[in-house]
């Protein structure tokens, strides 16, 4: 049992964001909390507009000019929302590290990789250049790039999309930073590809005991790479639990939704897939209280009055006797946005 | 409708190549085998699957059968007509029969058009209608209508652009599209890979019902082995343009032969456990 | 959302604009004296009154007189028809063979689309002013050369945009979409092509619009462009050079015109990029 006064990794408190949209400023995210400790592995699962690129954003720092962001996140003890754009700029890449979805973008047409790996180290570690090539080399030997050496000076387009991935996590691992943010790493990559890419995060992130940060839209995939869910609708965490208690129970009617809507390989030919009523809404059309509202079936009249609390499922926490604020942030607790939820019946 | 049991596609060692770009003036240019002696057949009413990764040459053979390319070698024959070898006029009448879906919700429907002009596209050539005549406006607009609530939208819609819908809903005004005809064969190529998973299930959904209701045949492009299974009765599965499997969906996906296909089950996220 | 509220959306944004509006007004203001001077001017332009030569400006004479006693305004106002009529029928050859070509060249492919290019490279690599200078050398100076030289170097920089915005446009899937259907390259070039290149050629046309104002005023200048009697605001520079320092302000008020018309459809250019093109193109 992790004592409470160890500074967290990171630490997301009411976490809001305000974007700038052609309907005015509306909020993006409504309040979301988590807390990770070295070694933690976190998804954040979620469909398009639920605000689990955004909350990475947050993290990082990278929110578009006119975003608004309150709330706090802590990165070993430091309040990020409170620093400079320079002072950011001297953890990005250092202390917390992203990779992206499309590697072809995400990497610099222009220059060869080995430059782009050593950019960072030569910026944050002062390396000259040839002490930043080697050290580039040795990154890419470790992402096991094949023929790394020969490889140094190829340009990005020269490599496959699985090659250009290996290259996006060495440059995001060339200052061994503590926390790695990967969002949606692997969704442009072909299945075979995807899975050996994910087995070298999970390799590397153990290997230096990295918290991980993994933002997908795959099920299956956070079944397979972390150790802890939440799951996000309209711009709230509406779920969070284990992996595996996540996958023998849903407890929000979104969550049962997405994970009965997926096909899966044991379906009889023709079986009609269950869908959720409606679809998800726009920013500027989200129900006052919760976002689920106009598509459950279980909605009443509290639930659009404001966004539900969070709920704790009962017998999942690890019963130290601590208040419930610090409960929060217990690894094994099974979180649930929704008052209804004791009624539903739980799905498996 | 077709009699079941009827062959409806039927590709012939189909082969295709591209030129590369020449290296130098003198120098001989060099090609890319996109597809190499595929062959296949699928018969009216049921559905095929093409599982396969990206250089699998599966988009390729989705615009051969399209007849949107010639392949370099080999023959496609659509209810008994090789369709390379059909005069353009007669290949219009015939392309009302097979219609497509593409990947792409955002880049298959023309953003500058109304939905109206968009989902009655198909209609437009006059051969194409049959009689040698253009359809009359409201002719047009009620078949639109029609389409249109077979997939679940409205005719108001019809009045509307792209950019006033979201993704789903824009690959089901692309299905609208396919359907206007009333073709036999709809060639899918990857049309839920772009959409959210609660819309995927929705879209397959109505594909399903569109299936059941008016027999359709469809030739899925996919790489998502779950999707085929679910909506494919036949397979065959393509790596560097050629195909290293074929059979029905659930022999290839219960008791897969080739190493490549054993490959891609197993690399399935979320089967480990 | 039907059209007609579209429309008017759309000229809300137009309006909130800075760059678009402040320069469509600059622009709108020329149009209204180009039209104005059809009927009416201060002074007929031809009225020459040598006792009140150089007069600077005063009641009679809002911005003076010039070294023949002609009023200025009626000058400037006459003078921004010839700009206008210039840069209409030089962007109008531009826009008439430039785009056709570069559609052509697009939905050919091969050797078509080479020849087309080559074409414009070779176009190009002929300085634009000179080859002016040449043309009028050959053919005489005067209004209807100028313009047909300006015009003709506007047919390569439209062909060249064309074919690269459409070669974009024939990418996407709905084209496919469309040969799928049965249509044929033309129909296809007709009714999707050039709907959806149409915001690039529409921006690039008030900056050509621009360059061909510029280059009949230089032309003007040298004395190859507008032949007198007919104004025009080039002219009018070199007539203000041999006065330089007896009356500055000759130079100064069609330099002005000249680059207050090129900020106007700059700036035009500028908002219409911002409005048309993310606008169009939105992805959720």
């Amino acid at each position: 049992m992790t004592p409470s006064n160890t500074t967290p990794l990171l630490s997301v408190r009411n976490l809001r964001v305000g974007l700038q949209t052609s309907h005015g400023q509306l909020e993006a995210l409504r309040g979301v909390d988590f807390e990770m400790q070295r070694g933690d592995t976190l998804g954040l699962i979620g469909e398009s507009g639920c605000g689990k690129s955004l909350t990475a954003l947050a993290i990082m720092g990278l929110l578009p000019e006119r975003a608004t962001v309150s709330g706090s996140i802590a990165l070993n003890g430091t309040d990020l929302t409170q620093l400079s754009d320079e002072a950011l700029c001297t953890l990005r890449g250092t202390r917390m590290a992203m990779i992206f979805q499309e590697p072809m973008t995400a990497l610099n047409p222009l220059h060869p990789i080995w430059k782009q790996i050593a950019e960072p180290l030569q910026l944050h570690q002062g390396m000259d250049l040839v002490s930043a090539k080697a050290r580039a080399l040795e990154l890419l030997e470790r992402v096991q790039l094949p023929r790394a050496r020969e490889r140094l000076d190829n340009y990005p387009h020269q490599l496959s999309g699985g090659q250009r991935q290996r290259v996006m996590i060495s440059i995001a691992l060339a200052c061994q930073p503590d926390i790695l943010i990967a969002d949606e790493p692997t969704t442009a990559l072909d299945v075979t590809v995807q899975k050996e890419v994910l087995a070298l995060i999970r390799q590397l992130v153990a290997e230096d005991g990295m918290g991980l940060l993994l933002i997908s839209h795959d099920l299956g995939l956070m079944r397979d790479q972390v150790e802890r869910v939440m799951v996000m609708y309209g711009g709230a965490v509406v779920e969070s639990a284990p992996t595996k208690a996540l996958f023998g129970m849903r407890a929000h009617p979104y969550s049962q939704g997405l994970f009965a809507a997926r096909p899966q390989l044991g379906l009889k030919r023709g079986t009609r897939l269950q869908t959720i009523a409606g679809n998800v809404p726009e920013i500027f059309n989200w129900p006052q209280g919760c976002a689920f509202a106009d598509r459950c079936a279980y909605v009443q009249d509290n639930c659009r009055q404001a966004l539900p609390q969070l709920e704790l499922v009962p017998g999942t926490h690890d019963g130290i006797d601590e208040n419930v604020a610090d409960k929060s942030r217990r690894v094994n607790a099974h979180w649930v946005r929704c008052p209804e939820w004791q009624k539903l019946e739980a799905s498996a | 409708m077709k009699s079941p049991h009827q062959v409806l596609l039927d590709v012939q060692h189909v082969s295709q190549q591209y030129a590369l770009p020449k290296p130098s003036l003198f120098a001989k240019a060099g090609h890319i085998q996109a597809l190499k002696d595929v062959s296949f057949q699928l018969t009216a009413g049921k559905s095929m699957g093409i599982v396969g990764e990206s250089g699998s040459g599966k988009s390729t053979l989705a615009r051969l059968v399209m007849a949107l390319e010639k392949p370099t070698q080999g023959k496609l024959f659509f209810n008994g007509n090789d369709l390379n070898a059909l005069p353009q006029d007669q290949l219009r009448i015939a392309r009302s029969d097979f219609q497509m879906v593409f990947q792409d919700p955002y880049g298959s429907l023309d953003p500058r058009q109304k939905v109206l002009y968009i989902v009655t596209e198909p209609l437009h050539s006059t051969l194409s209608s049959g009689s040698g005549q253009l359809p009359s406006t409201q002719d047009l607009k009620d078949r639109a209508t029609f389409a249109l609530t077979e997939v679940g939208l409205r005719a108001s819609d019809l009045d509307k652009y792209p950019h006033e819908f979201s993704g789903g809903q824009r690959q089901r005004i692309a299905i609208a599209r396919a359907l206007i005809t009333r073709p036999s064969l709809i060639v899918a190529d990857e049309p839920v890979s772009a959409l959210d998973v609660s819309v995927q299930a929705q879209v397959l959904n109505l594909m399903m019902d569109l299936q059941d209701r008016f027999g359709l045949s469809y030739l899925f492009v996919s790489h998502d082995l779950a999707v085929i299974n679910l909506m494919c009765d036949d397979v065959i599965v393509l790596q560097h343009g050629q195909v290293v499997e074929a059979g029905s969906a659930d022999e290839i996906f219960q008791r897969p032969q080739h190493p490549y296909t054993q490959a891609l089950l197993a690399a399935i996220p979320g089967l480990s456990q | 959302m039907s059209t007609p509220q579209t429309f008017q959306r759309m000229t809300q944004r137009a309006l909130k604009h800075h760059s678009f509006a402040v320069g469509a007004a600059i622009v709108l203001l020329i149009v209204i004296s180009a039209a104005v001077s059809l009927f009416w001017s201060p002074y007929p332009v031809g009225d020459i009154d040598i006792p009140n030569k150089l007069a600077g400006s005063s009641a009679q004479h809002w911005f003076g007189t010039d070294s023949l006693g002609r009023d200025i305004a009626s000058l400037l106002l006459v003078g921004s028809q010839n700009s206008l009529l210039v840069g209409f029928i030089a962007v109008g050859i531009g826009l008439g063979l430039g785009v056709p070509l570069g559609l052509l060249a697009s939905a050919q492919r091969g050797w078509v689309e080479e020849v087309v290019m080559r074409a414009a490279d070779f176009t190009f690599a002929f300085p634009a002013l000179l080859s002016a200078i040449l043309l009028t050398a050959i053919y005489g100076p005067g209004l209807v050369v100028s313009i047909t030289a300006i015009g003709i170097f506007n047919i390569p920089v439209f062909a060249r945009i064309t074919r690269g915005a459409a070669n974009a446009v024939w990418s996407r899937d709905f084209t496919l979409a469309a040969r799928a259907a049965g249509k044929t390259k033309w129909t296809i070039t007709w009714e999707h092509v050039l709907p959806n290149v149409a915001s690039v050629l529409i921006v690039q046309a008030t900056v050509q619009f621009a360059i061909a104002i510029l280059a009949e005023a230089a032309l003007s200048y040298l004395g190859l462009g507008t032949q007198p009697p007919n104004p025009s605001w080039g002219r009018m520079l070199n007539e203000a050079q041999s006065q330089m320092f007896q009356a500055p302000m000759l130079a100064v008020y069609p330099g002005v015109a000249i680059a207050l018309a090129v900020l106007g459809l700059n700036l035009m250019g500028d908002g219409l990029r911002d409005l048309l093109d993310p606008r169009l193109s939105r992805t959720r």
